[in-house]
Formats: structure tokens, sequence, C-alpha cells
């Protein structure tokens, strides 16, 4: 399925080199295929950003990111992003069946083809019934899950979450976890994986990569597997657990009181 | 009969009945007046109590007395002028404003003179219309065009410009081309847009064409109310305002029916945003 | 985006440049195309050259002529303008504010807004004579509206959970709406005025072509009536420039007083133009 994402000293500015804004500053970072990187880090510290400078959204200002030993220029093939606001990636006019469509659409499948895996999709993420609904008429969480088969429907190999579940109530984000851990059941994808909820980054993860505060950098990687390769929500209350959280906890908890301190622009 | 009672409450605790009860009151309150002749006895001859015009209104248009009064033809004839304005406008500015949004270089150079020349008046045109195209329809139909283009390139360039970056990013990253972002993303954002830039082009557009009308012309209910003005017969001439308020309101209110019917899934988004 | 609009159009980047240089070339073709009679059509013998425009421009500017009917039109649309905001801010403000009022009487100002009310100017002029009180009177009328409709919307945006809060803390009716909703819909009753600065001049063009005997709207069509196209061009530069400077010195003084707005991302309604 080939996944393997190599970061290599990526600095990014925003505005002009000299006074404007330094977002990342020489972040460094080998993912190997198959894996899920959590990355966690507070507000502001750049992670998004990281991620759309994978997604070749952006561009680095120096250093580079190569997927599968190539450089990253624009947007990469089989790539597959979810971002924070759902309703904004979902289209309003389209249902529910149209919009999971749209990436096999895009990639220029006929009606008759998508149907299939369109269904299965569905099916797959619990949307059954929903099908002739319009964005608007679901949940926030039905909505992200949308977004979810939609993004999955092409099977792209390499999948990039931006805080997927920030915008969604805890209890649905519970649920939505396990759809990520079912999906990678399914298809070992290579997952990076950006949120601000430290206890999300350890469940999900293989590997915690822990940011500092604006301009970012990587202060720390653990290596998580507290699964072990299972699903398992009651791992969360283990003394395990709790342990790695507190060490990341530790690890970042100045930085958020920096970043709090920090204007907001 | 009781669940009747209940919702004929509801709809007007909703605020409708007031509403009407305000309108009532007002012409009835003007018909007693204007039956008094309260105050200047002038006054009410052009103020015409409301059930005189009324009646005046339902005899134009059922048995106009000559060509001149005939209510019916000249508000048809104003309402195809302002149509064919905003078709006209519509065909034009849309893609202009397309443009000028979707490519910023355009919408560097151009915006700014388009934006300087907006707040002229179209009718300050119309004179020179007027030299082009002669005293009928046809000049009448281009200063209201003028007036609508100006309105639709500028909801249109918002339209394209407000699409939402989330969503152009979501589809990049599927693989979408430019042309596919445009096609199915962008032409839907900017409908909302387009279509309250056309809600308010049928107001410019009418207000244009029963202005020139008024100013120069022959025909339509500018012209009538003119017309009825000259002659001192007031009451013809409210029945022209009525027929005026009647063309331009449901002609609006109309589009807006249209609109929710069409872009509901706009409306419930924002509803719920 | 009309922070982004009103940047570029008071600060311009280096695009002006190209915008110039387009201006220019426009320009330099109608003035060739006018002078040659280009394609023998008959209507280079309206469109006057450029040039002479300029000239006839800056000479009925030296000979006051241009001056006397700008400044009539000026007066009116200044007078229009004042009465037309200064009753319709508070009045549509306080019709947005209060729920039971915007149900009742906001359908009736939209209904209004919909009608053409250069309709009622025959009548304005039966009550109050071809003078300058007529149409003054039609100006405010048609500004009232639109700053009124404005006014509703800034009226309609305070956020109740402010209120609330503020009403937690004691505040009074009056307070509340001296320190909380004028301040907040300050944006929008500012867009309303904006927008009516274009609309007055148009009810004033309208006003004046019908029933005057000075100003531009007069000027332009009386010009075009009595053949002299070269006052006729004059006066429909003139009411360009009118507006466009009207509009522009607006927008520097809304940008300089309602910064804080802009920077706090929201946007005041570009599109409610109800002018022509």
């Amino acid at each position: 399925m080939g996944g393997l994402i190599s970061i290599r000293e990526v600095t990014k500015t925003f505005g002009a080199k000299t006074e404007g804004l330094l977002a990342l500053r020489a972040v460094s970072l080998e993912i190997a295929q198959g894996e899920l990187i959590s990355l966690v880090g507070p507000s502001g510290c750049g992670k998004s950003t990281l991620l759309n400078l994978v997604a070749g959204l952006l561009t680095p200002t120096s250093g580079e990111i190569l997927i599968e030993g190539k450089r990253v220029s624009g947007v990469p093939e089989n790539i597959g992003m979810v971002f924070q606001q759902y309703s904004k990636t979902l289209l309003p006019w389209r249902t529910v069946y149209e919009n999971i469509g749209l990436g096999l659409e895009l990639k220029g499948m006929r009606g008759k083809e998508r149907r299939p895996i369109v269904e299965d999709y569905i099916d797959f993420m619990g949307l059954s019934g929903f099908e002739r609904k319009k964005p608007y008429e679901l949940s926030g969480g039905m909505q992200q899950r949308v977004a979810l088969a939609r993004t999955l429907s092409y099977k792209p190999s390499i999948l990039l979450m931006d805080e997927p579940f920030a915008s969604v109530d805890a209890q649905t984000r519970e649920v939505l976890q396990e759809d990520i851990l079912r999906i990678r059941e399914k298809e070992r994808q290579t997952v990076l994986f950006v949120t601000h909820d430290i206890r999300e980054a350890i469940y999900l993860g293989d590997r915690a990569v822990v940011m500092s505060a604006r301009p970012g950098r990587i202060k720390g990687v653990f290596d998580v597997n507290i699964r072990r390769g299972r699903r398992d929500p009651a791992v969360k209350a283990t003394a395990e657990f709790n342990s790695l959280a507190e060490q990341v906890w530790g690890l970042i908890k100045d930085e958020v009181l920096d970043s709090l301190r920090a204007k907001r622009d | 009969m009781g669940r009747r009672l209940r919702v004929f409450l509801r709809w007007g605790l909703e605020g409708r009945l007031w509403t009407f009860s305000l309108i009532f009151a007002f012409c009835f309150l003007w018909e007693i007046l204007a039956r008094l002749q309260v105050g200047s006895f002038f006054f009410w001859d052009f103020m015409v109590p409301p059930s005189k015009s009324l009646a005046t209104f339902y005899s134009l248009l059922t048995q106009p007395p000559y060509q001149e009064y005939d209510i019916l033809y000249h508000s048809g004839t104003t309402l195809w002028r302002a149509g064919v304005a905003l078709m006209g406008g519509v065909l034009v500015a849309v893609p202009v404003g397309f443009a000028l949004g979707w490519w910023r270089a355009l919408d560097a150079v151009f915006t700014p003179l388009f934006e300087f020349l907006r707040p002229t008046p179209s009718l300050i045109f119309f004179p020179i219309l007027i030299l082009l195209f002669g005293t009928g329809s046809v000049s009448k139909i281009m200063a209201s065009l003028i007036a609508v283009s100006f309105v639709m390139v500028i909801n249109s360039l918002y339209g394209v410009k407000s699409t939402d970056s989330v969503l152009i990013n979501s589809l990049r990253t599927m693989g979408a081309s430019n042309a596919d972002i445009l096609r199915k993303a962008v032409l839907y954002s900017a409908l909302p847009h387009i279509a309250s830039g056309i809600r308010v082009s049928i107001g410019a557009s009418i207000l244009v064409i029963v202005s020139t009308e008024m100013i120069q012309g022959k025909e339509g209910l500018g012209f009538v109310i003119y017309f009825a003005l000259d002659r001192l017969q007031f009451d013809h001439m409210w029945s022209g305002i009525l027929a005026t308020l009647l063309v331009g309101a449901g002609a609006v209110y109309l589009w807006q029916y249209v609109e929710k019917k069409v872009l509901k899934w706009h409306f419930e988004t924002t509803a719920r945003a | 985006m009309r922070r982004a609009l009103a940047e570029m159009y008071l600060t311009g980047k280096s695009y002006k440049l190209t915008t110039l240089c387009i201006l220019f070339i426009f320009a330099g073709v109608y003035e060739f195309a006018s002078r040659t009679h280009l394609g023998g059509l008959r209507l280079w013998i309206f469109f006057v050259p450029p040039s002479r425009i300029l000239a006839t421009f800056f000479s009925l500017l030296l000979d006051g002529t241009l001056l006397e009917h700008a400044v009539y039109s000026m007066m009116r649309v200044g007078a229009g303008l004042a009465i037309g905001v200064l009753l319709g801010t508070p009045l549509g403000l306080l019709i947005g504010w209060s729920r039971s009022l915007d149900l009742v009487i906001g359908p009736i100002v939209d209904l209004v807004r919909t009608f053409p009310k250069p309709a009622l100017f025959p009548l304005l002029i039966v009550i109050s004579g071809i003078g300058e009180v007529s149409k003054v009177i039609l100006i405010s009328f048609g500004i009232f509206f639109i700053v009124c409709i404005n006014s509703i919307y800034g009226g309609r945006s305070i956020d109740r959970v402010l209120v609330a809060s503020a009403k937690v803390m004691g505040a009074t009716g009056a307070q509340i709406f001296t320190k909380i909703v004028i301040p907040y819909s300050l944006p929008y009753v500012s867009a309303g005025i904006r927008i009516s600065l274009a609309t007055s001049l148009t009810y004033l063009t309208f006003a004046e072509m019908l029933a005057a005997e000075r100003g531009i709207g007069y000027l332009v069509l009386y010009s075009q009536r009595n053949y002299s196209y070269d006052t006729m061009f004059v006066g429909v530069m003139a009411m360009s420039l009118i507006g466009g400077s009207m509009v522009f010195a607006y927008l520097s003084l809304e940008r300089r007083f309602l910064s804080w707005f802009y920077a706090m991302g929201r946007r005041g309604g570009d599109e409610m133009s109800g002018g022509a």
C-alpha cells in the first residue's frame, strides 16, 4: 500500500520572511507504513499547519516532505483528509449518498460503478437509512461520519485527520474513536492524527508525538501502543494509560500555559 | 373548530394579524379623514379616499376608457421591460462577476474601477441612451440593465469569494481540479448570493423602468401616473400607484418564494449554524 | 469581503498602475475612434471625444455654471440624507431590537421597500410644488427605508446572551440600549448609510430630470434635449465623480472609526444595495 512519510527539517513561516509568523521550526519526523501517529500539542502550536504541509496544501519555507520517497508538491496522490469543521467540507446541496460518492466522482468513476462502493461504506460507517438526507439534517457526529465515509471510499493509503472530533460532543467522540480503529482494522492505512486531547492521542496512537507551543517543534515522541492492536476502551482506565497521560501532560503543561498568554491571531 | 381557532390565533400572534390590522387601520383613518375633508380642503383632492381609488382601479382594470389608462396593458409593459433588463443583466453580469471572483488578478485590476463607478445612478445615462436607442422601450431597458448589472456583478463576485476555503481544501485533497471545484462547489456556493442579488435587482429594475417611463415615454406604469397627474385625475393616479405597488411587491415576493424552495439547503444550513 | 474591497480601494497595491494604464488605453481608443468616426457609426455624433469633454468640463467649472448645478444637487442630497438617516436609524434600531415591533412593523417596512418610490413623486410635486421641498422629501423617503432596514438588521444582530449578562449585572433598558445596542449595531447602520449614498443620487437624478431648473440631473437631460452633447457628457462625468468620491470619502471615514468591526471579522451587508 505504501505510506512512508518523511518530514525533514521543515520550517514554515507565514508572510514576509523576516517579520512573518513562524509556525514551525525544523520539524523532523519519520512515519512508517501502517502507523497511526497522534500529534498532540497546545493550541496554535502548528500541528494543523504541519498536516496541511503533508497534504500539499501549503509548501514549506525550508526543508522537505517526502511521501514514498517522492517530494510533496501540490496535493499528492491517494491522500485522504478529514477536517475539524466537517459541516464546511460536506456539500449542503447534496444528499449523504451524493456526498459520499464525491471522492470517487472526482476520480472519474461513473455512477453505476460508484454505487456498490458507496453503499458499502454507508453500511460500514453506520449511516444506513440516512442516504437521502441532507447534511444539515444530521447531527455533528453523523456528519463527521459522512466525511469519513467519503474520504475512505477511494481507499487512500494515507489519512490525515485535523482534530476531527474537536467539534463533537464527548460521548459521540468515544464512538467515533472506535470508528477510527475499526477503519484501520479493515485497511491498515497510515494515519497522521492531530488532536489536543491527550487521552485520545494515547488511546488511538501507535506513537504519540508531542509538540511545543509556537513556533512548533517536536518536544518528545512516545511509543504508546497501549491497546496492543485491540479495540479496548477499558484500557483508558488502566494505570499504565494514566501514567503515560501524566508524562505527556508534564511535557506540555508549560507550553499550554504559554499559549494561553499568547495573543490570538 | 377549536383547532382552526388555535391555528388562526397562532398566525395572529406571529404578528401577521397585527400587521394587516395596522395597514387596514391606516387606510380606514385615511378614508375617514378624506371623507370628512379634515383640515385643508384641497389636500383631500389629491389624497383621494382609498375606496374611491380602489373603485377607479377596478374599473380601469376591467374597462379602461382609452389606451393610456389601460392599467393591465401598462403593467404588462413595465413588467416585461423590467424582466428583459433583469435577464440581460444577469446573463451579462454573472459571468463577469465570476471571472472577477475567481481570478485575483482581474479582481485587483478591475474591481477598483468598478467600485468607483458603482454609485453612479444609472438614470444619469438615460439621456445618452435615448440618443442611442430612441425614446421607446430599448433605452429604458438599457438603463435598467446597467443598474442590474452593477448589482449582479458585486453579488456574483462575493458569491465566488465566499466559497468556504475549508470546502475547497477538502476537495483538493480528493484530487479535484480547478474546473471540478468551480463546477461542483463554487457555483453552488455562489447561488444564494446570486439569488439575493436577483431579489435586489428586481426592485432596482422596476424602479429604473418606472422612473424612465415618467421622464420620457408613452407607455408603462410610470407614464400612467404622470399622465393622470397632468390631467389632475388623482384617483387614476392612485390607481397607477396601487398597480405599481402590486407589481413591485408581487415580483419580489414571488421571487422570495422561489428562492426558499430552490435554496432550501442554504436556508436550513444557515438557520442551524 | 467588504473589508478586502475597501482595503484595495483605498490603498490600491501594485495593481493600481495596471488599472490606470487600462483607463488610459480606453481613453485613447475612445479618442481615436470618436475623432475618426470609426465604423461610420451614427453614435459618434453623440459620443464626444474625451479631450473635448475634459475641455468643456474645465470651462464650465471655471465659469461657475457647473458649480452652480453641483451645489444645488449636493444640497438636496445632503438634506435628504440627513433627514432620512436621522429618522430612519433610531426607528430601525428600535424595531430590530424589539421582537414584537419587528414582527408587526417589519413586514410593512419590507413592503414599502419593494415599492418604487419615484411613483410617489408626482404626488409630492402636487403637494409641495416643484421646488426643493418635494425633491428633498423624495430623497429622504427613499433613504429612510434603506437606513431603516439596515438598522433593523443591526438591532436584530445584538447577541441576546450579551444582553442577558448585562441584565444580570443590573443594567436598565435604557443603559442596554445606549451601551450595547447602539455600538453593536453601528456597523450595520454605517452600511445602511453607505448604501444610501448611492441610492440618494438615483432619487436626486430622477427628481432633477423630472422637475427642476438646476442640478446635474437637469443639466444632463437639458443638454441632451438641446443637442449640447459636450455638456451632457460633462454632467455624466460630474455625477460619476460626485458619486465615486462620496463613497470613497465615506469608506475612509468608516475605515478609521470602525476598524474594530473589521478586526472582529464580521461583515456588514454589502449586497443589500437597493439603489439603481
